[in-house]
């Protein structure tokens, strides 16, 4: 997974939502959404099936009206603009390319409808297909595309009217695997190219953090966390935030001796210290801790002494290579659980199974999560 | 659809022999009768018998008759305006019934009026236009009219109004099952891409569901154009169509060939239509398939 | 809503001039106006009374019962065509067998009288029957096409694979899967039959079908007793419609019940 974010150019907005709230009947598809779409970077709205995130996005395209709440563009009041006259184009999930008309034609729909003289129809188009390499095929009907070549002229349908925001739903979901990573790739690039705010909504975490600036994690409607990839990554600020992205270890833990910078954990995993703590931590206060399996190290138990804190003794209960990777379970005296990641060594395995380890981590790698 | 060879080769042999019966009926009973028809158009008969001459005269006499051609634009006026009005009248609900109700509670009523009852509906109708019918007697009792108002019944407007009554069912499930190929997201990408609702009507619905659209209208325009119950019944001299000529040369005349050479050129007069309105949808640009841009040579695939 | 509003007009109109007639077949006067005069069966004891009308509608039901038979019978076996034709047999088979729908009814009447003509077959119910069927058989085999499109080939080629002969698969597999499809084509041809007017004027013989006596009794006169006898027929032919769809309600509960009892 890649840790690198794309620099934030432009921290001026160009979406801006302020309480805002969508119902259907009586379900609450969102609530308290307050959220700034900057421009020029990536934003995502990751979260799983019916978190509201398509619905959010439906909100910024015009096809759903928000119950409540205020929605901005560029400072100007947007809620009563019908989607045809927003400054803003979709790719959607399944494409939606006009069966009825050629790749060259439904590249230039949204152009003629401005009544565009048709050179510059055609130079606009031809440049939007170069784009995204698909000018050989400007006369192919959309049936006769496949998966990712329907993907690159949907793509290039939208940004021909070059919007200001580009929302794309879910646009990988159709694509087979090796395909799909060859597309977020070329996304960055025509991100990069263009220089379009990209709106992604996804449910698949790889894809939140190679793509994105920015990450609106989603649930029930609300908004989980927002911030980096990293951010995200290495600071959960719930339960729900650490288990979504990225494999993790959760443990159960209460805060003990002093509530402040220097706090001790004390749990099933023993005493820990972390070096980030959330403010306002009490003493006696119940909470979780997250440590990702590839922060965990783990050696022979016969060789020096058990650590003292953020630390365990632990049985090795099982070993799973998984290509270039090897998790290991390690099971401690009280039961619990924990996973270690390593990479994959090229020779035989140092650790066999039920051997007795010790279990290592740093005060980086524990989040403390207090929701 | 890929098969391995020896079982394709069973399977296509299967399909064949069960396809065979429904095959040999509907040559016998329906492609054997029209070459029949065909030949006798070319023979000559009178009350009920048939000469094997070959012979235009059926084809000439028909074409040189002012009563055929009246007959022939009558038949074309309510075949028209009864397709015009049906699937004018059926595209709201077909619409509503698409994308604005997840029930099936409309589609079940349409069905059950479908099927109740071609006749009664013809009678139901008499019952209403008649000059001594509901609409005639209300308004004479409520003093509105002296007289029964005459044009209301024996009219081309009271066979179009009930082939309308008729057909409507039929053309709303044609539109239907058209507007179901068109999702929701095609709409939205044509309103997302700038269209207000007019022109992703036009540039979307339109050349999408063309094959419903121009499909009911031509089938609500043959059945009514060819119906010949509906203007015995309700269109008085002036509704006079070729349909019922051709009906009355098989069942009273006894003029077969004749009745059969008009049944032809009533058959050409519906392939004729058929041009004129594919043509004019593409003259419109509402046909699927055209090309708004000049397509260079070398950009041409075979 | 405008279209809503709009929705329940289409409605009105496709089922007021209906209710008209049914109104009317109960009217105690001849009258075919406003104001009501009250309630009566007399229209209807008539009818009954009415030696023609009684033979009509048995005419009617023998033939509506063998059309729907016959056109089941072929039509099963088109339907269990269609996913095995090769690619050029089908569309022609599909023209085929759209064709007759295609085309005015009155083309297919006079075509079928001439042939019987030419053959010198006697025009009698038999000849109604087989003009039924070549109308009902194209509405059949679309109705069915759909269901037979999504059938799941693997299926058959599964219980082959377990050991099934082809007969077996078909009464084990293939039919218990596609009945209800069936029944229902079945039903929608013995409707349609019941209501056929257009084609059957040119083959029908002495014996009347009953909208062929409805027919000629429009054809005489304005008179309540047509009411009378529209409503009965329409009834009729409604009633098949409704039990056909009770009948799969309470299919589908059985197999409900027989799965749950399973588990």
């Amino acid at each position: 997974m890649s840790t690198q974010t794309l620099p934030v150019p432009d921290r001026t907005s160009i979406i801006s939502m302020q309480g805002l709230e969508k119902k259907f009947g009586t379900f609450t598809a969102l609530r308290d959404i307050d959220l700034d779409v900057r421009e020029g970077e990536i934003l995502t709205f990751l979260g799983p099936s019916g978190c509201g995130k398509t619905t959010l996005m439906r909100i910024i395209a015009g096809f759903e009206d928000p119950t409540a709440g205020s929605l901005q563009l560029r400072g100007a009041d947007m809620r009563r603009l019908p989607p045809e006259k927003r400054p803003i184009n979709m790719v959607f999930q399944r494409y939606a390319l006009f069966p009825h008309l050629d790749v060259f034609d439904n590249v230039a729909f949204g152009l003629r409808l401005k009544n565009w003289p048709a050179a510059r129809i055609n130079e606009r188009v031809g440049r939007m297909l170069k784009m995204v390499q698909m000018d050989t095929m400007a006369t192919r009907w959309i049936h006769e595309l496949s998966g990712g070549q329907s993907q690159r002229v949907a793509l290039a349908r939208a940004l021909a009217n070059e919007p200001q925001l580009l929302l794309l739903d879910e646009p990988l979901a159709a694509l087979d695997l090796k395909i799909r990573h060859h597309m977020l790739s070329e996304l960055k690039r025509i991100q990069r190219e263009t220089g379009t705010t990209f709106v992604y909504v996804t449910h698949d975490q790889d894809e939140a953090m190679i793509l994105s600036s920015r990450i609106v994690l989603m649930n029930h409607g609300r908004i989980e966390q927002l911030g980096t990839p990293d951010e995200l990554y290495f600071h959960p600020v719930s339960l729900f935030a650490a288990k979504f992205l990225g494999e993790t270890n959760i443990l159960p833990a209460e805060v003990r001796s002093g509530a402040g910078d220097d706090a001790v954990l004390e749990g099933l995993a023993g005493r820990m210290r972390a070096s980030h703590l959330p403010k306002g931590l009490a003493d006696g206060q119940k909470v979780h801790v997250s440590i990702r399996p590839e922060t965990v190290s783990l050696s022979d138990s016969t060789v020096g002494t058990a650590p003292e804190i953020n630390g365990a003794l632990a049985e090795i209960t099982q070993i799973q290579p998984i290509g270039s990777r090897v998790v290991y379970t390690a099971r401690l005296d009280n039961g619990t659980e924990m996973r270690s990641q390593t990479v994959r060594p090229p020779d035989a395995l140092p650790l066999a199974m039920g051997q007795k380890v010790h279990l290592k981590w740093s005060e980086a790698a524990v989040a403390v999560l207090t929701a | 659809m890929r098969w391995s060879f020896p079982s394709f080769d069973r399977r296509q042999r299967s399909g064949l022999a069960l396809a065979a019966p429904t095959a040999v009926f509907l040559v016998i009973f329906f492609v054997v009768p029209a070459a029949v028809l065909l030949v006798y158009s070319f023979w000559i008969s009178r009350s009920f018998q048939i000469t094997p001459t070959l012979t235009l005269s059926n084809y000439l006499r028909a074409l040189g008759n002012a009563g055929m051609w009246l007959s022939m634009w009558n038949g074309v006026w309510i075949g028209a305006w009864t397709a015009v009005f049906s699937v004018a009248l059926s595209f709201p609900v077909a619409w509503y019934i698409a994308y604005r109700t997840r029930s099936n509670a409309i589609l079940y009523a349409v069905l059950l009026s479908w099927f109740s009852s071609y006749l009664v509906r013809i009678y139901a109708w008499r019952t209403i236009l008649g000059t001594s019918g509901l609409i005639n007697s209300t308004l004479m009792q409520l003093g509105m009219i002296d007289q029964p108002l005459s044009f209301l019944i024996f009219s081309r407007t009271a066979v179009i109004v009930t082939l309308v009554h008729l057909f409507v069912p039929f053309t709303l499930l044609l539109l239907l099952s058209a507007l179901r190929n068109v999702r929701t997201d095609y709409l939205e990408a044509a309103r997302d891409l700038g269209a207000s609702w007019r022109q992703s009507f036009l540039r979307v619905v339109v050349p999408m569901a063309y094959k419903g659209i121009v499909g009911s209208f031509m089938f609500t325009f043959i059945l009514a154009a060819g119906d010949f119950i509906s203007p015995q019944l309700l269109g008085g001299r002036e509704g006079v169509t070729t349909g019922l000529l051709i009906s009355n040369q098989f069942r009273q005349t006894g003029n077969w060939s004749f009745g059969a050479a008009l049944a032809f050129i009533l058959l050409g007069v519906f392939l004729f239509a058929y041009f004129l309105v594919a043509q004019s949808m593409r003259l419109g640009r509402l046909s699927p398939g055209l090309r708004f841009h000049p397509t260079l040579p070398t950009q041409e695939k075979a | 809503m405008v279209l809503r509003t709009y929705v329940w007009l289409y409605l009105l109109f496709l089922f007021g001039p209906l209710a008209v007639i049914t109104l009317f077949a109960f009217h105690s006067s001849p009258a075919l106006s406003f104001p009501f005069e009250g309630f009566s069966l007399k229209w209807f004891r008539a009818i009954l009374d009415d030696p023609q009308f009684l033979a009509a509608l048995k005419n009617s039901t023998i033939v509506a019962v063998a059309a729907s038979v016959l056109t089941g019978i072929l039509g099963t076996l088109a339907a269990l065509a269609l996913p095995r034709l090769p690619k050029r047999s089908l569309a022609t088979f599909n023209m085929l067998t759209f064709a007759p729908i295609a085309l005015p009814g009155l083309f297919l009447g006079i075509a079928l009288l001439a042939l019987f003509e030419r053959l010198g077959i006697y025009r009698s119910l038999w000849t109604v029957t087989i003009a039924h069927t070549l109308f009902t058989l194209p509405f059949f085999i679309e109705t069915v096409r759909s269901r037979v499109a999504y059938f799941d080939a693997s299926l058959e080629e599964a219980a082959r694979d377990l050991g099934a002969t082809p007969v077996q698969t078909f009464r084990l597999v293939t039919l218990p899967i596609l009945f209800p499809t069936l029944m229902g084509g079945m039903l929608l041809s013995f409707a349609l039959s019941f209501d056929e007017v257009v084609i059957t004027v040119f083959v029908v013989g002495e014996k009347n079908t009953l909208p062929f006596y409805i027919l000629s009794m429009m054809r005489r006169t304005v008179n309540p007793t047509i009411n009378a006898a529209s409503v009965l027929a329409m009834g009729l032919s409604l009633a098949s419609l409704l039990l056909g769809g009770l009948f799969f309600l309470m299919q589908r509960r059985r197999a409900q019940a027989r799965r749950a009892e399973n588990e």
